[in-house]
């Protein structure tokens, strides 16, 4: 497993490198956003450790954007700017799959890359869980959703939550049990995250975001999947 | 005098004219008799009263009695009456016009004293005819010097209605001079007595009913000032909302507002003046804005080009200007800055009242000036601490990242080197817990600059879910010191809040409590809901707080240093956020404590229509 991280700090830069190389991990290093795109790359890493502000006119922002134009690689944002539940939700809405806040501890860091890792992972190999109403397919053996059999692309995280809600179709799936199911245990009080992720799935894949047929909201409970009639092949 | 067909109509009007002297008389005396423009106007209608009943009388006896005595009498009164309003009337408009010297009023005296002896010496002596005229000369000479009077200041009496009752006054009288064959007395009589009349109208509007008519509008201005000082955020559309206002109520053409500026007075607001003149500074020694802060007094000038010898003001275009008021806005008898309105050549003649007016709309002007910069300044200090503690938590941070990383990285050595030194090894941990304690204060801060950035009142609350979960992160802390946490709950409600800040607050108090107690105490916290308020206390038996920093523990950074706690730690920021949490709720947060006998914090979150939670959503899990 390959991880680059990128940060304009070089004592934070190479201690998180230092600690992931000993968990066992590969390691590339970008000192700012330019370097980290240059070295994205080259060496197609598996996760990509992402620091916001940084120098050099190219933000923690952008690089994110860039690299989800291109790839579906798990992104963990690490910054010490947040302050409020909105910085977070600025950060996720870039493209990120999780957001962590400096300073934090080497333990949870490392418990935090591995679950996101696990997540963009898992493989499900029963075939009759597919999804196809003419409109949406879901394919989550090679982990590829089709819009009218165009492929869209999906970060890990969000084609793990529609593959959750797909799964419970027709129920309600509470954004705890969401939580638990797609980020993991030690997500349960992150209670923003759903709320991003389903409104960026939304726009990826309902015909009108703002008024969805896939993804409904219960309100203060949470989401429930909505399977479609067969539509014609002409819509 | 001979009976004419006209004799009936002219009496009526007569009698007409006595009855509406009288009255008039009458309501000047009621109003207010201390004003000296009032007693010259009583001395004036005193004498057109003697005129008018002294001629009425007489016509009346003649006609009646034919008793030649009274007919005499009468027409001695009448001539009092003729030549005394005259030197009445010239008095009065010398008041008017505010040309008195210092011995007018025995100036004025002595005439009609003279006048009075003058007309009784022919009552008795019937022959001396030279003597007679001498009061009709006195008339004519007083008309005259009246009308001229009139004429020359009728911008300073500014009221037409006074112009033309003086001169019909004196064309009334002058017609006695005409042929006394004409028999034109009582038809001189109405006219005069017509024109003092309307004199007497004038002073009314003047003296009573333009005051009530301006107060009203005052009022209005007034209201509508406090109005705009209340709704308006900008400055800027502050001070011209003021002097727009300004003008209209003066009566004004121009208005300009001033502000004491360390490079002079400038000039921030006008009102139809030339812009170019906007934003400009006033420097000069003995410009009219200087004179009016130094002096801390209002400044009336009269007419601008004849009486203001200082700086030009507004040059270029002051060749237009008349009448100036200049008036200082003070805040607690401090000036701050100078009202100016400006009448042009042809416009308004400014007087003292205009001068009171205008120092009322200043002062007005002035608070609210005042509360606005304080405002504006303390939003300003608001949003650069707001940015400060962004900036350095920030800046913080990242080192603190680089740190911790570090430290990790030395402790994993440390095992893998099989180093075991107890001296490194405490090093190590001291190090790690000051880290620690770093992060935990820089936490803090951000804590609490995220309750002031605005809490969002959206989560289901469920204290008791809440506390008993915040009761399992202090658990650690209380076996620690052998505490044992009680929890007491009685009813409990749901309703709308911040989930985590309030747990985080509660977490706090807990924290706090176990802090402040010592070895095996207690500490206790218990929920109820009564009369839609929540209620939380939390109680512990620990060293107690001492009753003068009660209000103080809830400040950023405060620690309280009594006895027996100096061992305890902490960034003295978790109370701060505790009542920053209760009051983003609404709600209210004291401590009741006695030294050495423990401590009650009572937390209070009243249960309103903005948090109340709806019946369909309770017992779901948000």
């Amino acid at each position: 497993m390959k991880i680059l991280v990128i940060d304009d700090e070089q004592d934070i830069r190479e201690a998180l490198g230092r600690r992931l190389k000993r968990e066992g991990f590969e390691i590339v290093l970008g000192s700012d956003g330019l370097e980290g795109l240059r070295v994205f790359h080259t060496e197609k890493p598996d996760l990509v450790i992402l620091d916001i502000y940084m120098p050099n006119g190219m933000d923690g922002f952008t690089v994110c954007t860039r690299i989800r134009e291109i790839s579906d690689a798990p992104v963990m944002m690490l910054s010490a700017q947040a302050i409020t539940e909105k910085d977070i939700v600025e950060g996720l809405n870039a493209g990120a799959d999780e957001y962590l806040i400096k300073p934090i501890g080497m333990d949870e860091f490392v418990a935090r890359v591995r679950a996101l890792l696990r997540r963009s992972q898992i493989v499900n190999t029963d075939p009759d869980q597919n999804y196809d109403d003419g409109y949406l397919q879901i394919d989550l053996h090679r982990r590829q959703v089709y819009l009218q059999g165009k492929r869209t692309h999906l970060t890990p995280t969000e084609f793990k939550l529609l593959a959750t809600l797909m799964e419970n179709s027709g129920k309600v799936v509470s954004q705890r049990d969401l939580l638990e199911q797609v980020w993991g245990r030690e997500y349960i009080d992150d209670v923003y995250y759903p709320r991003v992720y389903v409104s960026q799935l939304r726009r990826k894949i309902e015909v009108d975001p703002t008024n969805p047929v896939y993804i409904l909201t219960e309100h203060r409970i949470g989401y429930r999947f909505e399977k479609q009639v067969r539509r014609n092949e002409d819509h | 005098m001979n009976a004419t067909p006209l004799l009936p109509f002219v009496l009526v009007a007569n009698g007409l004219a006595v009855a509406f002297s009288l009255s008039f008389f009458v309501i000047i005396l009621w109003y207010d008799l201390k004003r000296t423009t009032n007693q010259f106007l009583a001395v004036f209608l005193g004498f057109l009263v003697l005129w008018n009943l002294g001629y009425l009388l007489g016509e009346i006896a003649q006609i009646i009695t034919r008793d030649l005595l009274f007919s005499r009498l009468m027409l001695g009164v009448t001539s009092i009456g003729i030549t005394g309003v005259s030197v009445a009337f010239y008095a009065l408009i010398t008041v008017l016009t505010n040309l008195r010297t210092r011995y007018f009023s025995l100036f004025v005296a002595l005439s009609l004293a003279v006048i009075v002896i003058l007309n009784f010496i022919p009552l008795v002596q019937r022959d001396n005819l030279s003597l007679r005229d001498l009061p009709t000369f006195l008339f004519v000479f007083y008309d005259s010097a009246g009308l001229y009077l009139i004429w020359y200041y009728r911008r300073t009496i500014s009221s037409s209605l006074i112009t033309i009752g003086g001169f019909l006054f004196v064309v009334g009288q002058g017609s006695l001079l005409l042929n006394e064959a004409l028999n034109i007395h009582p038809i001189s009589v109405a006219i005069s007595s017509f024109g003092a009349l309307c004199i007497c109208v004038s002073f009314l509007q003047k003296e009573l009913i333009f005051p009530l008519l301006n107060r009203n509008k005052q009022l209005e201005t007034m209201h509508e000032v406090s109005l705009a000082i209340t709704t308006r955020i900008a400055t800027d559309e502050l001070l011209n909302e003021i002097a727009e206002r300004s003008v209209a109520w003066a009566g004004a053409d121009a208005a300009g507002i001033y502000l004491i500026h360390p490079n002079g007075y400038e000039l921030v607001s006008i009102f139809q003046l030339p812009d170019l003149f906007l934003g400009t500074y006033d420097t000069a020694l003995d410009s009219i804005p200087r004179w009016t802060i130094e002096s801390n007094k209002s400044l009336l000038i009269e007419n601008y080009s004849r009486d203001w010898k200082g700086e030009p003001l507004f040059q270029g275009i002051s060749d237009a200007f008349g009448s100036i008021i200049s008036t200082p806005m003070t805040f607690d008898n401090k000036p701050i800055g100078v009202l100016l309105v400006i009448a042009n050549r042809q416009g308004k003649l400014f007087q003292n009242d205009d001068v009171r007016l205008l120092e009322l709309l200043a002062s007005q002007a002035a608070v609210a000036i005042t509360h606005d910069v304080f405002i504006s300044n303390q939003l300003e200090l608001d949003r650069i601490k707001s940015e400060m503690v962004r900036m350095t938590s920030h800046d913080l941070k990242n080192p603190l990242q680089a740190a911790t990383a570090n430290l990790d990285l030395l402790k994993d050595d440390l095992k893998t080197q099989n180093i075991t030194d107890p001296e490194i090894l405490l090093s190590v941990s001291n190090v790690e817990r000051q880290l620690y304690k770093m992060q935990r204060i820089i936490g803090g801060i951000l804590d609490l600059e995220r309750v002031r950035l605005g809490v969002v009142l959206k989560d289901v609350c469920d204290l008791e879910k809440i506390i008993l979960s915040a009761i399992e992160e202090v658990l650690d802390a209380a076996k620690e010191k052998n505490i044992h946490v009680a929890f007491v709950k009685k009813e409990h409600q749901l309703f709308l809040g911040d989930k985590n800040q309030l747990e985080r607050a509660i977490v706090n108090l807990l924290d706090n409590a176990i802090k402040f107690t010592p070895k095996e105490g207690i500490v206790s916290i218990s929920l109820n809901t009564e009369n839609k308020t929540v209620a939380i206390a939390v109680t512990d038996n620990g060293v107690g707080i001492p009753a003068e920093i009660h209000e103080q523990i809830f400040d950023r950074f405060f620690r309280g240093n009594q006895q027996g706690v100096e061992s305890v730690r902490g960034s003295g920021l978790g109370l701060s956020l505790v009542k920053a949490v209760v009051e983003s709720h609404r709600g209210k947060i004291w401590v009741e404590s006695q030294l050495g006998s423990g401590a009650t914090f009572h937390v209070l979150i009243p249960i309103t229509e903005n948090n109340h939670l709806a019946k369909e959503y309770e017992n779901e899990d948000g």
